[in-house]
């Protein structure tokens, strides 16, 4: 009797012991690979194609368009520097609950030329949910037990960041920024912001039939054929692919990979060389992040191309208007509203315009701090817009003067300004949801600083002017980091690239110019000298 | 495999539950199983040294006890012989099984010089040799009987709690225990597992987070102004006892799981008030396997007792005692010294810790005659924590000397420390940037003042484990997760260290 009563206390602690492990481990996980956490949460048996990969897939497809334009159920698993072989076990992952829709799987093999670190495999699969496959991904890469567990279990390896911890961790499930991307990252930058100047340079894509073939890395190719046998034994169609990348890509690799395809009978699609490159329309100083990636106008380019490619191939079929797939309409919906305003808010180049955009969504806060002084290139008209914002001291904001205001819901919750003698402005507070924050703003006689600590992290850009933070009080992330340097330039630094030319075409004689503009008017300098 | 191994506790438990199912007579091959498993993991290629030595002992034991009996039969049943003869044939019998003892220690002894010698890891080695030289000596001295089973006396040799870091057991101390096996007690594998938590916390929240300070410190002590070397060479200290006795906490926690006491190997000995007393309470029986085995045999000697005398009649009564302690204390320390370690340093120890012991010995008259001029009380409260700090002190420079690993580095920081204090880097931000930032001394800190206190209540003869027991189930449960979590958030381990492995596994 008594006996059982021990066991049954046992018992009990055991469970509430691993109930409890459970929630100390989502608290102290990284949210590495978050995008693709989202494939558990997809209705069973609706993807139809699968994109896997490293970053270049990551950032290169957009999905949601592949579905405006092709009516496509897909899904993007890329995850930075993610390996082959971890590739593998995550297609593996998402067959589990996808095997009955799922056709096609397309693969960017840039990974498959890039040395490896250890990290590559930890965050490819760490995040992945508890299961003999993850303890399988896991053991792919490394033989020792102890490595094995504290991979299984994030705690183990992240517990040191108890100092560290905010209060996004604390969110059940991880806070992600980009839920509504089914797994894709963007970014609006380009080479003119990512690149040096003396990096820049005019692309040469033309293809050198000659070059020499290499040979692969073993294990890549070891789980490149489990990967391919897996999707024989499931007939699933393989595509293998290589997205626009001019920087790192060569004729040499693409030999290296064409041949490397002929020898497996896959298709490949190299979309550095002609004729795909022109059918692209890809032009490395718009559509691509740093000359590696796709940014968001080079996915959209890349998608709009490939769910052509898909449909026609019989790869993937049109979905729309099928009753299990209406869930895709509100997703759409939701990313046009999200994707729309992130993109138009990172298009602006006028302050007022940005903060009536970020005004305009009720989860975002925004946060206003200036730096030495944002006044001397202000225009009257600019300073009409801040008051019909409700912004009245920004309005009237003299020389030197440090200034911060809050926007949040539409409305103007804070605004403070104060005389340049006298000294810094320091705002503290926390938000609806508990967030803390702290704004300091501090003009060119008083301190000369801006800072925005959200939960322990300073996002301020720290540039003179207005630095601007805005926050998604939904997803507990900061959006976007933007500053306005109104005591330089009349506007904003140019932030994106297709702007460029416009504001180019528009600058006079002897004006002092942004530092992309500069390297714009370099890149124009090359191309002339090129011809 | 080693404690903090993640897998150790599952596997504890999972030998719990084998160990507990089968019948009682059976459950010590349970454990002997599961040590050669554990033995296995730290390679097969080591089990024939712990077989080997096994065996040796348990044949010398067996010959010994053997003759012994017949021996006496003999002379029981012979009534031929006179007393004189007897004790003549006694003797000759003595020396027979004092070469056969010698014989057999010096096999066992040659396979820890072998591996200390040729720097070649063998696991548990400098522990069960000890143990197996101590169990033939008793074996010897007719002070316990000879294990029949070779088979036990393989598990007394290869207990996996003890292999890593001892304690250096007597086998006839924990033989009943280990060979009869016990009923399962509810109670008892809670203590089992809460001093487990215990050993676990001091190692990896103390021990393993002091090191972050300690390393770097000592490494690149020429950054360093004498205030943060002596705060290094403090927390070395530190870091040593937590580590140390927190390796053994894990020990007899797990043996106390399966109803085996094993020997305490740490009584607080920073409470200690001298030297000689700080023995008494550190690496316990190590000091006890020197006094019995060396110590004792050095003294009771005729050899010695003979040259003594002579000495008294030359020199005077003083003179004799002097020798009588310093030249046992002088063998046991110059032993002790090698045993830890064959550099300059550990020999450097050795001599440090013997002329401390003789100075305390020899000078004790004067220091008497010292302290009653002086009209100190020597009862005081103030003169007692005068001593702890004094034996304190002189632990703190033992770690100096040892640490860094080379007697020049050691001189160097023992200079700074009294001629180049530099008190500023203390205060200016030098002292979180060492290795340990200012969270990381918070931690410590809270976690010392835990040690300190609870510490100080087992000074009072307060048993911690009843004070807990007395709380209700919840107030306990409580306190059990609040522990597990805090050693498995705030301990160091993990992918980003590799430090964890404990202090005296290469002994």
């Amino acid at each position: 009797m008594n006996n059982r009563k021990n066991i049954l206390k046992i018992g009990a602690f055991l469970l509430i012991g691993t109930l409890l492990f459970g929630l100390f481990n989502d608290f102290f996980q990284r949210d590495w690979n978050a995008e693709a956490l989202n494939i558990y949460d997809e209705p069973h048996n609706t993807v139809e194609t699968l994109f896997i990969g490293s970053s270049m897939t990551e950032f290169g497809i957009d999905v949601m368009t592949l579905y405006e334009e092709y009516g496509i159920c897909a899904y993007n698993l890329g995850n930075s520097g993610q390996p082959v072989s971890q590739s593998y076990f995550w297609l593996q992952e998402a067959y589990k609950t996808q095997s009955e829709s799922l056709k096609t799987v397309v693969f960017d093999v840039s990974i498959m030329k890039t040395d490896l670190r250890e990290e590559y495999y930890r965050t490819a699969t760490e995040n992945m949910k508890l299961s003999s496959l993850k303890y399988n991904a896991i053991s792919s890469y490394t033989s020792d037990l102890n490595q094995t567990i504290s991979y299984m279990f994030p705690m183990f390896s992240y517990h040191t960041r108890w100092n560290e911890l905010t209060s996004a961790d604390f969110e059940v499930p991880t806070s992600m920024l980009y839920t509504w991307s089914r797994g894709q990252c963007f970014s609006t930058d380009t080479p003119f912001e990512t690149l040096a100047t003396e990096e820049l340079m005019v692309w040469d894509y033309t293809l050198d039939e000659s070059a020499k073939t290499y040979e692969l890395d073993k294990e890549g190719i070891e789980y490149f054929e489990k990967m391919l046998s897996f999707c024989e034994e499931n007939s699933l169609e393989l595509i293998l692919i290589k997205t626009p990348n001019p920087l790192t890509w060569n004729s040499s690799d693409h030999n290296t990979f064409e041949a490397f395809a002929k020898e497996y009978g896959v298709d490949f699609l190299d979309f550095n060389y002609a004729p795909l490159l022109d059918e692209l329309d890809y032009d490395c100083m718009f559509d691509s992040m740093d000359g590696i990636h796709l940014n968001y106008y080079g996915a959209q380019k890349f998608a709009s191309w490939f769910g052509n490619y898909l449909i026609e191939n019989g790869y993937a079929h049109d979905i729309r208007g099928e009753e299990k797939y209406a869930f895709m309409e509100e997703e759409l919906a939701e990313y046009k509203d999200e994707i729309e305003s992130l993109v138009s808010i990172r298009e602006c180049t006028d302050p007022v315009d940005y903060l009536y955009l970020a005004s305009q969504k009720d989860n975002y806060i925004t946060f206003i701090t200036v730096k030495t002084d944002a006044t001397k290139e202000l225009t009257n008209s600019q300073r009409q817009g801040f008051a019909n914002l409700g912004l009245e001291k920004l309005s009237q904001l003299g020389e030197n003067e440090p200034y911060i205001a809050i926007i949040e819901n539409g409305e103007v919750v804070y605004e403070m300004s104060q005389s340049s003698k006298e000294g810094k402005l320091k705002h503290q507070g926390e938000l609806d949801n508990g967030t803390l924050f702290s704004l300091v703003s501090g003009g060119a006689d008083s301190g000369n600083v801006a800072s925005c600590i959200i939960e322990g992290t300073d996002y301020a850009r720290k540039q003179t002017g207005m630095n601007i933070v805005i926050y998604d009080m939904d997803r507990m992330t900061v959006v976007d980091k933007a500053v306005f340097d109104t005591n330089t330039f009349f506007e904003r630094e140019v932030p994106v690239a297709h702007i460029l030319e416009a504001k180019f075409a528009e600058l006079e004689e002897g004006e002092e110019i942004p530092v992309t503009l500069q390297k714009y008017a370099a890149y124009l300098e090359l191309l002339e000298g090129e011809k | 495999m080693s404690f903090i191994d993640y897998i150790f506790i599952p596997l504890i438990f999972l030998v719990m539950i084998c160990y507990y199912i089968i019948p009682l007579k059976y459950r010590w091959m349970v454990l002997l199983l599961a040590s050669i498993l554990f033995f296995c993991t730290w390679g097969v290629e080591l089990l024939p040294f712990a077989f080997g030595a096994a065996l040796v002992a348990w044949v010398i034991a067996q010959i010994i006890e053997k003759w012994n009996l017949t021996f006496e039969q003999e002379i029981k049943n012979n009534d031929t012989i006179d007393q004189k003869e007897k004790n003549i044939l006694q003797k000759r019998m003595k020396n027979r099984c004092k070469y056969l003892l010698w014989l057999g220690v010096a096999i066992i002894l040659g396979v820890l010089i072998y591996s200390k010698a040729f720097n070649f890891f063998i696991l548990g080695v400098s522990y069960y040799t000890m143990s197996l030289i101590g169990y033939m000596a008793d074996v010897y001295w007719k002070k316990e009987k000879a294990e029949k089973n070779y088979f036990k006396l393989l598990l007394f040799t290869m207990f996996f709690p003890k292999i890593l870091q001892g304690p250096i057991s007597k086998h006839k101390n924990i033989k009943d225990a280990l060979y009869n096996g016990s009923a399962f007690d509810y109670q008892r594998m809670c203590f089992g597992f809460q001093r487990m938590l215990w050993g676990y916390f001091k190692k990896l929240v103390i021990a393993d987070r002091l090191m972050l300070f300690i390393q770097p410190a000592f490494a690149n002590h020429a950054s360093y102004h004498g205030s943060i070397l002596l705060v290094a060479a403090i927390f070395s200290a530190l870091q040593m006892y937590c580590d140390f006795s927190g390796c053994m906490d894990i020990a007899l926690g797990v043996s106390e799981i399966f109803g085996i006491k094993l020997e305490e190997n740490f009584k607080r000995p920073f409470f200690a008030k001298s030297v000689p007393e700080f023995w008494t309470r550190w690496h316990i029986s190590l000091s006890t396997w020197f006094k019995d085995y060396v110590y004792m045999p050095i003294v009771i000697s005729p050899k010695i007792i003979n040259i003594s005398g002579k000495l008294k009649k030359l020199f005077g009564k003083r003179v004799a005692k002097n020798f009588v302690s310093i030249v046992p204390i002088a063998t046991v320390w110059t032993i002790t010294g090698i045993w830890h370690g064959t550099g300059w340093n550990y020999i450097a120890w050795g001599v440090y810790w013997a002329i401390l012991f003789i100075l305390s010995t020899v000078l004790d008259p004067e220091i008497k005659k010292l302290t009653k001029a002086l009209h100190i009380n020597t009862e005081s409260k103030d003169f007692q924590l005068f001593r702890q700090i004094r034996t304190i002190t002189l632990f703190v420079i033992c770690r100096i000397i040892v640490y860094p690993a080379d007697l020049s580095v050691t001189k160097e920081i023992l200079r700074k420390i009294v001629f180049n204090f530099g008190p500023w880097q203390l205060f200016d931000g030098t002292l979180f940037e060492v290795g340990m930032n200012a969270a990381n001394f918070n931690v410590i800190i809270c976690a010392l003042l835990l040690l300190l206190f609870i510490s100080m209540k087992q000074e009072q003869g307060i048993k911690i484990r009843d004070e807990i027991a007395k709380l209700s189930i919840v107030g306990r449960w409580i306190l059990f997760f609040v522990g597990i979590f805090s050693v498995l958030i705030f301990g160091i381990y993990g992918a980003g260290f590799d430090a964890a492995s404990f202090v005296y596994m290469n002994f």
